[in-house]
This record gives C-alpha cells, structure tokens and sequence, in this order.
C-alpha cells in the first residue's frame, strides 16, 4: 500500500517534515506515482550528502529507506547495496531488523516519520566524516554494543 | 553524481568522536547548525526546538549491511 493512500498518516508525514526542516525538504514521486520519497541534502562538517528518504509499500510498519544521491566510497562501512523501494542507490544502514533489546534505536510506527529519519542522517553522515578522516567509524558496531 | 568528500583535521575529527560516543552513552542530542553544517556540540533533546540546532537522538547505533 503506497503512503498515499492512508491520507491521515499522509498529513502526519508532511506536518512532521515541514514543522522540522521547513522547506529544505522536498515532497517527490516517480511518472508512476507508485513511489514516493523527500529529497533532502545533509550538510555536515563541509561536506554535502544528497539523500532520499524513500517510504517503502508496507510503510509505516516498516521505517523509510535513506537513499543517497551520491556516490561514496566503495569501501564505505554501513551501508546497504539494495534495497525494497525501487530507487536506485546505496542505502544507510541505521537500523537492525526485529530489534527489540535497544529500545532508542527501535522504529517505532506510531511515533516516527520521515522527518525522523533526516535528523539520524545527520548523525550517520557525521560518522561518514569522522571515518573518512581518520579510517575509523567514531559510533559502535551493533556486534561490540553491550546492550 | 560523483561524491568529492573533504576530511576534516584529525583534532576535530577526535572532537566529534568523542562527543558521538558521549552523546550516546548520555542520551543527548547532536546539534549541527543548519546553515553552515558545523557540529556544535551535544545538548540535552528538550532544548531540539532551537533555531539553527538540528537534535538527533536516536537510532545511535550503526549496523553492518
């Protein structure tokens, strides 16, 4: 099912994104209108970070999908080759499926949005940075976290 | 389009580190100003309403694809 065709959450989505990032993102969608995303460019330490932020069809029970619109280093950590929203791009790797044990980094369907989604880009692309500077991811893999 | 990324020097990415892992170990926000994209510091996520202060506090781990 599209994010279109739940109009309550359609509102929730946009209200989310503009009362957060105002008019910087913007609202899209493929000929087809069968795919939906926001384009939104992260600016950090110098650096700029094109992204889309694509809603997959079992949205919002599944989180959205951030796209780049870049192209990064092959040897990039974190990041997924593919994914379920047919948008071509590297996908940031932000959450773990079926995560229960570490609550702060669980998606949430009734609490998060989109826009929610923008604001961990700017978290990841300020790792991105920090490893590009110095060869090391600055936050811990999921496999060395304690919970 | 081609990614031309810039390092930053090896003491700011050493400030930036450290705040990320205190920021997660805290469960505080990272603030990043909106219009020049400079990392300014962590701050408690009451205070994400702020003009030009971007808070993000969650999804603070990183996972392997």
């Amino acid at each position: 099912m599209s994010i279109v065709s739940d109009k309550n959450r359609l509102v929730l989505e946009h209200r989310a994104m503009r009362e957060r990032w105002g008019e910087a993102a913007r609202w899209c969608c493929n000929s087809g209108r069968t795919v939906y995303w926001w384009e939104y460019t992260v600016r950090v330490e110098g650096n700029e970070f094109p992204i889309r932020v694509a809603y997959p069809d079992d949205y919002p029970a599944s989180p959205p999908e951030i796209i780049f619109d870049v192209e990064l280093p092959g040897n990039t950590p974190h990041v997924l080759r593919s994914g379920r929203v047919a948008l071509p791009g590297v996908r940031m790797c932000w959450f773990y499926p079926g995560e229960s044990k570490r609550s702060r980094n669980v998606w949430n369907p009734a609490t998060d949005t989109a826009a929610m989604a923008i604001g961990v880009a700017h978290r990841w692309c300020l790792a991105f940075v920090v490893w590009l500077s110095t060869g090391n991811w600055p936050v811990p893999d999921a496999a060395n976290v304690v919970a | 389009m081609s990614g031309s990324f810039k390092p930053i020097s090896p003491e700011r990415a050493e400030q930036i580190r450290q705040a990320l892992q205190r920021a997660r170990a805290s469960n505080q926000g990272i603030a990043i100003d909106k219009q020049t994209g400079q990392f300014t510091g962590t701050a408690p996520l009451n205070q994400g309403a702020q003009e030009k202060v971007n808070m993000i506090g969650k999804f603070d781990t990183h996972y392997r694809g």
